[in-house]
């Protein structure tokens, strides 16, 4: 039985497929690239992969009790769907047009913080002049290596291959790549030692930050960054771990489509500092332990259920071409990832901790890296205790109405005049506003904390509406605040905040909140004792210090202990990199590092409750 | 007539110290009403539930936060925790509505809304045997069949643990027990309930008891 072959097509691009009918569009989306802003990887949760069925409609079948849930009663009537409860219907032609198109340019947390690391890599790179006597070769490399640079090491098959076109064409000498001290993995004719190169990745849920670095001199050439590819299927870790469980080869497919993005990245970076891909002989993984495993083409089986019990703590090293897809690098490259401390605290925390120095020991600190999830960190003369927080993507400007990434034409400050309630604010790039960044909406919400629109339990007061139009009612019932009005924007609509937002950032904030607090309690600490408080991730970097504490999404430490740090974990992936001493520093401390599961806190509720609602101003001036 | 002036006041106070979230003040509260003659069963159906049901439907027209409503429901938890015991006490084999296993599936630990089923299901008169959190689909059939139960009351928030519900759904029916059963909990949805041959699926606590109460008469998803 062949089942019918549909005509597809998609607006706005106009791009043409054929289907079977019954295949599921959601997926046949995700799989031709086409972007939906999914949140939950097409279970009918997120109601954010909407799209409108412009021909073929009539034949589908009515929709789900789920969709009708995110439908408007009016968008039903006019071809309206969610892609992930639409199949192909068996007609000729069936026509969709995509409704969410994200911004095209993206401002990344790229900006690396200067790295004072002494330059010890793993990869090292010896000229070697041949000797014109008739010894074996291989053993008279080796010889020389040992005489002349004290390195005790032994050629693999592949440099082994390597060395007859080497001698050949070097003629007097030949150069050598020596990986851990221990192994020559590649031999070049003539001397190269000059170009030795490595790239540090940092393999984010919802990005991907990849720098290219001199392995000599330690420095950065230059970075690129994109979105994780990944994201199609599923905002969060959670979703793609569902979604790698799904069906046998779905792991392979979000691997695959890591690695090529990762590719594509190097040679981006290799064009833009002129230089062969054939000079970086190593890479350095930092993620989260989801993430890694992805990128490993591990199943993350282990992080569904609980115990989440990590399969392998350790950093691992692979050789490129054990991977399935080809990456712009020398063939005898190796890719190291950093080791995971435990199912939800991964080598992103590992590499942060690493890149932030700790200057007195016997002082607590803690390290916050804020992103989808955010991992916490609390270090002092006893140790490490860390834990992971489900704050979700409200900050990066996820679940939120009119929230976005930090991109031109979004809202990044917002003030409001207590008395008349009027708004002032600024994007990023001073574009018209199209919608709010994370810190735009940390920074709205605490301005109508702060001028009373919201009341401390983060509703809406109702006796507001009479003095400004600014807030809108349904049965005299306030739901939103306007920032923007339509005629400023430039999305033909207004861009507010509404009752929904302010819960989502109530949740992100309190489980945050939470994690510091409960990591502190198993101390045995307040925030008083907090010598410096280090918050890390693109969002620490961005928003102002005194919306953050309005909103209480931090222990009460003293504005002067808390510092940003930016992209933390993309820097500890640099260190790693030119560094073999801290590379082994992170694995001791990976190790060291005890991890503390909140859920399993019997406090956990009580404290979440209460972290929701927005602090007293009287406890924030005080500074307890 | 007093009789009835003391019952509103009653409620009164007791939803001011809800509204307060003041867990202590209530539970006095709860202990002088059961003193002064009020039947476990009365306070928690005419006072307590509805005051949960009320801010069940107020969560959804924003008339409380859910910062509020999470206090609300663990205030309310505090009242029941006494209450519970008590009412299990007062039911015997034929005033029981009838009898539930409820957990939290296997590789899931998360039971803060699950407790609060429970809670509610056993306030409303069914006899509930909470097998906690990470519970295989073992114990669950073994609890079921021990308890001779009515009802199996599953429940993950995570979404890669649907999997577990559907091997528990799996195991019910390869075993042809005769057991209802209901999921809920944020992973899931009714469409899943389908997929998966659940006999009803809950939004939240009260949903459930309704659906709970249906079952038991015999009707599944409506």
């Amino acid at each position: 039985m062949t089942k019918r072959l549909v005509s597809v097509s998609f607006e706005p691009s106009g791009r043409t497929v054929d289907v079977p009918a019954g295949t599921d569009l959601f997926r046949l989306m995700a799989n031709l690239g086409l972007k939906h802003s999914n949140t939950c990887g097409g279970k009918g949760k997120c109601g954010k992969c909407k799209v409108k069925i412009e021909e073929g409609f009539n034949a589908l079948n009515p929709p789900t009790e789920t969709e009708l849930k995110h439908l408007l009663p009016e968008e039903v009537g006019q071809g309206y769907r969610l892609a992930c409860a639409v199949r192909v219907p068996p007609v000729p032609f069936f026509s969709v047009r995509s409704l969410s198109s994200g911004p095209s340019t993206q401002i990344l947390q790229t900006e690396g913080t200067p790295v004072y690391v002494l330059p010890d890599p793993a990869v090292k790179k010896y000229a070697i002049r041949l000797s014109q006597t008739g010894l074996f070769r291989e053993e008279h490399i080796l010889s020389e290596l040992k005489e002349r640079y004290g390195v005790t090491c032994r050629m693999d098959y592949t440099a082994l291959t390597m060395l007859p076109a080497a001698i050949e064409r070097g003629k007097t000498s030949v150069t050598c790549t020596v990986y851990c001290k221990k192994t020559v993995t590649a031999i070049e004719p003539g001397n190269t030692t000059g170009k030795c190169l490595g790239f540090a990745v940092d393999i984010g849920t919802t990005k991907l930050a990849l720098y290219l670095v001199d392995l000599n001199s330690g420095k950065e050439l230059v970075f690129s960054a994109s979105p994780n590819p990944q994201v199609l299927y599923g905002d969060d870790v959670m979703s793609r771990i569902s979604f790698a469980m799904a069906r046998k080869g779905n792991l392979i497919i979000l691997q695959k489509i890591l690695l090529k993005e990762m590719a594509r990245l190097i040679s981006d970076c290799c064009v833009n500092a002129g230089i062969s891909p054939n000079w970086i002989y190593e890479g350095c993984v930092a993620g989260n332990t989801c993430m890694v495993q992805l990128f490993l083409g591990m199943s993350p089986r282990n992080l569904a259920f609980f115990p989440y019990n990590n399969i392998s703590r350790r950093g691992v090293t692979v050789r490129t071409g054990e991977l399935p897809v080809r990456l712009p690098v020398h063939q005898a490259a190796r890719i190291h990832t950093l080791p995971l401390i435990a199912g939800f605290v991964g080598a992103d925390t590992v590499a942060a901790r690493l890149a932030v120095e700790l200057h007195d020991f016997r002082k607590p600190q803690m390290l916050l890296d804020i992103g989808t999830n955010t991992e916490v960190v609390l270090s002092d003369g006893d140790g490490s205790i860390a834990c992971s927080c489900a704050s979700g993507p409200a900050f990066e400007g996820m679940h939120i109405t009119h929230g976005m990434k930090a991109s031109s034409s979004s809202i990044d400050r917002v003030s409001i005049d207590p008395e008349t309630l009027e708004v002032a604010y600024s994007t990023i790039d001073g574009a018209k506003p199209a919608g709010i960044c994370g810190s735009g909406i940390a920074s709205a919400i605490a301005e109508l904390v702060k001028a009373g629109v919201i009341g401390l339990n983060g509703r809406f007061r109702d006796d507001l509406s009479r003095r400004t139009k600014r807030i809108k009612t349904v049965n005299g019932k306030a739901v939103e605040f306007v920032l923007a009005w339509r005629h400023e924007t430039a999305v033909d609509t207004d861009i507010s905040i509404s009752q929904k937002d302010v819960v989502e950032v109530q949740k992100a904030k309190a489980a945050i909140y939470t994690g510091c607090t409960l990591l502190m309690k198993q101390r045995g600490i307040t925030a008083d004792h907090i010598e410096s408080l280090v918050v890390a991730g693109a969002f620490g970097q961005f928003v102002d210090k005194e919306s953050v504490r309005t909103i209480g999404m931090f222990p009460e430490v003293g504005s002067d202990r808390v510092h940003e740090v930016g992209n933390a974990a993309g820097t500890g992936a640099r260190i790693a990199l030119i560094s073999l001493p801290k590379r082994e520093e992170a694995e001791r401390m990976a190790r060291a590092t005890e991890y503390y599961e909140l859920a399993a806190d019997p406090d956990f509720t009580g404290t979440y409750a209460r972290a929701m609602l927005f602090p007293q101003r009287h406890d924030r001036d005080a500074g307890n | 007539m007093t009789i009835k002036v003391q019952r509103e006041e009653f409620i009164q106070t007791v939803n001011e110290a809800i509204s307060d979230w003041d867990k202590e003040r209530l539970v006095s509260l709860v202990m002088e009403g059961l003193g002064s003659g009020f039947m476990p069963i009365e306070i928690t159906g005419q006072v307590l539930l509805p005051v949960l049901q009320k801010a069940c439907r107020e969560i959804d027209s924003h008339d409380i936060s859910f910062a509020e409503l999470l206090l609300l429901a663990d205030t309310i938890k505090a009242a029941l925790d006494i209450l519970i015991p008590k009412i299990r006490e007062s039911l015997n084999e034929t005033t029981v509505k009838g009898r539930v296993i409820i957990g939290t599936v296997k590789g899931d630990i998360h039971e803060l809304g699950k407790n609060l089923v429970a809670a509610v299901f056993e306030s409303g008169g069914y006899r509930v045997t909470d097998l906690g959190k990470d519970v295989p689909t073992d114990d669950f059939i073994r609890a079921a069949e021990k308890e001779k139960a009515d009802v199996i009351a599953a429940s993950t928030l995570m979404t890669p643990t649907l999997i577990s519900i559907e091997e528990l759904l799996k195991e019910v029916r390869a075993r042809k027990l005769k057991i209802k059963t209901i999921i809920g909990g944020w992973a899931t949805s009714p469409e899943f309930a389908r997929k998966v041959g659940a006999d009803a699926w809950a939004d939240d606590a009260l949903d459930g008891l309704f659906k709970l109460d249906r079952l038991m008469v015999g009707q599944n998803h409506d």
